[in-house]
């Protein structure tokens, strides 16, 4: 299948972590290429807030912040309050935060910072001092998160006004876990080679062991994370019981985020979907020559999933799914990054964990490189649905509502039960087929009624209502309305 | 070329299957936006007894566009020119989405029945028509006999 250049500029733009006005600088080339010029980068004196500065760091830095503002304020709303999204982020934490301890290394030193200002649940943050002391953007974050104090960030609980006097403490129960945390990534590693039986019992031990540790460190919040577990495990359930198809094959959707009140665009792509049999996985990586076909696969094909943006790796990532229809995603030492939630799974070049996946997560390949200005240069946010779910919405009421919009069409076309049979025949021309392309207007289809009750795909009127909206112009009775007009309840 | 759209094939396949009386359209081999149509004159105008052809052509953003239509025999008609442009308000301002090219053809023939020397498109014919209407007439339907007679074709 191929994932093309559709995207009008400027006007498709996927949900963007700089939503708040800031722009993103470019990321820096050496960034994307890898992470051997650290050293020069923190060396630099870095400009006073960050922006406008060609370091991959600071950019990376500045992107990190705004989501984490974002997603900051996103938390009280429930926008992220997907339950597998905690123990994730808190396992991501885990591992970063220790990372960060142990290399003054860029990318993992930012993640906790973001999950420091919007987890207030996980304690194993790293402190100011354990980020780049010559970085202005994280100065910036420090003080955002500590220094704003409470009044602006009464939603966020005690962790977030913890002092950096807390440091100590935390970087020694961050190297403890350290160990834990390597000895998971060996053993989560091995899985794929295994691809057998023991693989998906390593799988759910991994997260299990996850869930643990995150459990143990958090003593002040066990009790929420143990909330946050079980839903995690219940939802789980659900969806294993219901996902696989006859073929014996689990599935995944891929659609293309897109938020066109955003400055910023990802790469627009068609929705994909893929299916796997238990136990095997499916890469995702950059449309190359040699993957051609794969851009074109049918729907519901095994094929890797490509995408033709140079911030994507040729082996960027992959999906796993173990014999339950748990899915799973690995960063397969990408260069620039895979982001899940906006938390990036590994470093530069670095293998991440398997991680499992939930219904609505958001996965983003890569970051805008030059501003993302130039579509192939464009990072991919996609938000992914498992197991056919995007399907199971079709049920009763999809079919009821539909029968009463024909009934309507019935009852306003007809005065008495003699005319039933002119009202079936008006309604059948009414609303069984759309006058633009002809087809049959079917339940769980997007309908348009004009106030002239006039029915249409919405893919097919959508050109003429933008054409001359407010304005719309009846294909069929060329009656004309006004879709601005007030709408009112007759009392 | 991009492939054709459902619609064009929906459209294409209802003709073949339920033709409109007195109009036939089928698409050319080679291009399946193309097609030769022939209209029958209608029964009570100076056309009548005379099979006209036409050539269809549907661009690229149909059916958000008006097909483009052309008569290829020669006719003496206030509305159709001499290179068979036809003047005719569906096919240009009033096109809408909802019309197909049954319709279209339909308002073709319903204009045959029916010149409209006030709006022309053709002005020397439509002097004539609206001097001497007879004369016009008769004109018309010499033209009929000697283009468009099915015994000629």
């Amino acid at each position: 299948m191929y994932i093309g250049a559709k995207t009008k500029t400027g006007k498709e733009s996927p949900v963007s972590a700089q939503s708040s006005g800031l722009s993103l600088s470019p990321v820096d080339k050496k960034m994307l290429s890898g992470s051997g010029e650290r050293a020069t980068h923190e060396a630099e004196a870095p400009s006073s807030n960050g922006e406008g500065s060609s370091s991959g760091n600071n950019s990376l830095d500045e992107q990190s912040r705004n989501e984490g503002r974002d997603a900051h304020y996103n938390e009280p709303s429930g926008a992220y309050s997907s339950t597998g999204d905690l123990l994730r982020s808190s396992s991501n934490n885990a591992g970063q935060g220790t990372s960060s301890g142990r290399r003054s290394s860029f990318g993992l030193g930012f993640l906790s910072s973001f999950t420091n200002s919007i987890r207030p649940q996980a304690p194993n943050v790293d402190s100011p001092q354990n980020f780049m002391s010559n970085s202005p953007t994280i100065a910036n974050i420090s003080q955002y998160t500590s220094g704003n104090g409470p009044g602006s960030f009464d939603i966020l609980s005690n962790e977030q006004s913890h002092p950096p006097a807390n440091t100590q403490v935390q970087s020694s129960s961050g190297s403890d876990i350290d160990a834990a945390n390597d000895l998971n990534i060996t053993r989560v590693n091995e899985v794929p080679e295994e691809d057998g039986s023991g693989g998906e019992g390593l799988l759910a031990d991994e997260t299990a062991r996850i869930q643990q540790e995150r459990e143990s460190d958090n003593s002040n919040t066990s009790a929420n994370v143990e909330q946050q577990r079980n839903r995690t495990s219940d939802s789980e359930q659900n969806s294993i019981s219901r996902g696989v198809d006859k073929d014996g094959f689990f599935s995944v959707r891929l659609t293309p985020v897109i938020d066109h009140s955003s400055s910023t665009s990802g790469l627009y792509f068609s929705p994909v979907i893929r299916r796997i049999k238990p136990l095997t996985s499916i890469p995702i990586g950059r449309y190359t020559e040699k993957n051609k076909s794969a851009a074109h696969a049918p729907q519901g094909s095994s094929a890797p999933i490509v995408f033709k943006s140079k911030v994507v790796s040729r082996t960027h990532a992959l999906f796993q799914c173990n014999k339950d229809g748990q899915w799973f995603l690995k960063d397969c030492k990408s260069s620039s990054g895979t982001f899940l939630n906006h938390i990036r799974l590994s470093r530069a070049s670095e293998e991440s964990t398997l991680m499992p996946l939930m219904d609505g997560d958001i996965i983003q390949l890569g970051m805008d490189y030059r501003g993302g200005t130039e579509e192939v240069y464009r990072c991919v946010k996609m938000r992914c649905e498992f197991n056919k779910s995007w399907q199971r919405k079709v049920n009763n009421f999809n079919l009821e509502i539909h029968q009463k919009l024909k009934s309507l069409a019935i009852g306003t076309s007809t005065n008495g039960e003699n005319n039933q049979a002119i009202g079936k025949a008006l309604a059948g021309d009414g609303l069984s087929e759309c006058a633009i392309c002809l087809m049959k207007l079917d339940p769980c289809q997007a309908l348009f009624i004009s106030p002239c009750s006039h029915c249409w795909h919405y893919k097919c009127i959508r050109p003429i209502i933008i054409k001359s909206y407010p304005q719309f112009y009846c294909p069929n009775c060329r009656a004309v309305c006004d879709l601005e007009t007030d709408i009112e309840d007759d009392d | 070329m991009a492939a054709l759209p459902k619609r064009i094939i929906k459209e294409t396949e209802r003709l073949v299957s339920d033709p409109v009386p007195g109009i036939t359209a089928t698409p050319s081999e080679d291009n399946l936006r193309y097609f030769h149509v022939t209209i029958e004159g209608p029964s009570a105008s100076p056309y009548a007894g005379g099979l006209f052809k036409l050539e269809l052509y549907l661009p690229d953003d149909y059916p958000m566009c008006a097909p483009k239509v052309r008569f290829l025999t020669k006719i003496y008609h206030p509305n159709i020119d001499k290179l068979g442009r036809i003047c005719l308000d569906v096919l240009k301002d009033n096109w809408s989405p909802a019309l197909q090219i049954r319709t279209i053809l339909l308002s073709i023939q319903a204009l045959l029945a029916a010149p409209n020397p006030d709006d022309p498109l053709a002005n020397d014919v439509a002097e004539d028509w609206k001097k001497d209407e007879q004369a016009a007439i008769k004109m018309a339907q010499e033209w009929t006999a000697k283009y468009a007679s099915t015994s000629s074709q």
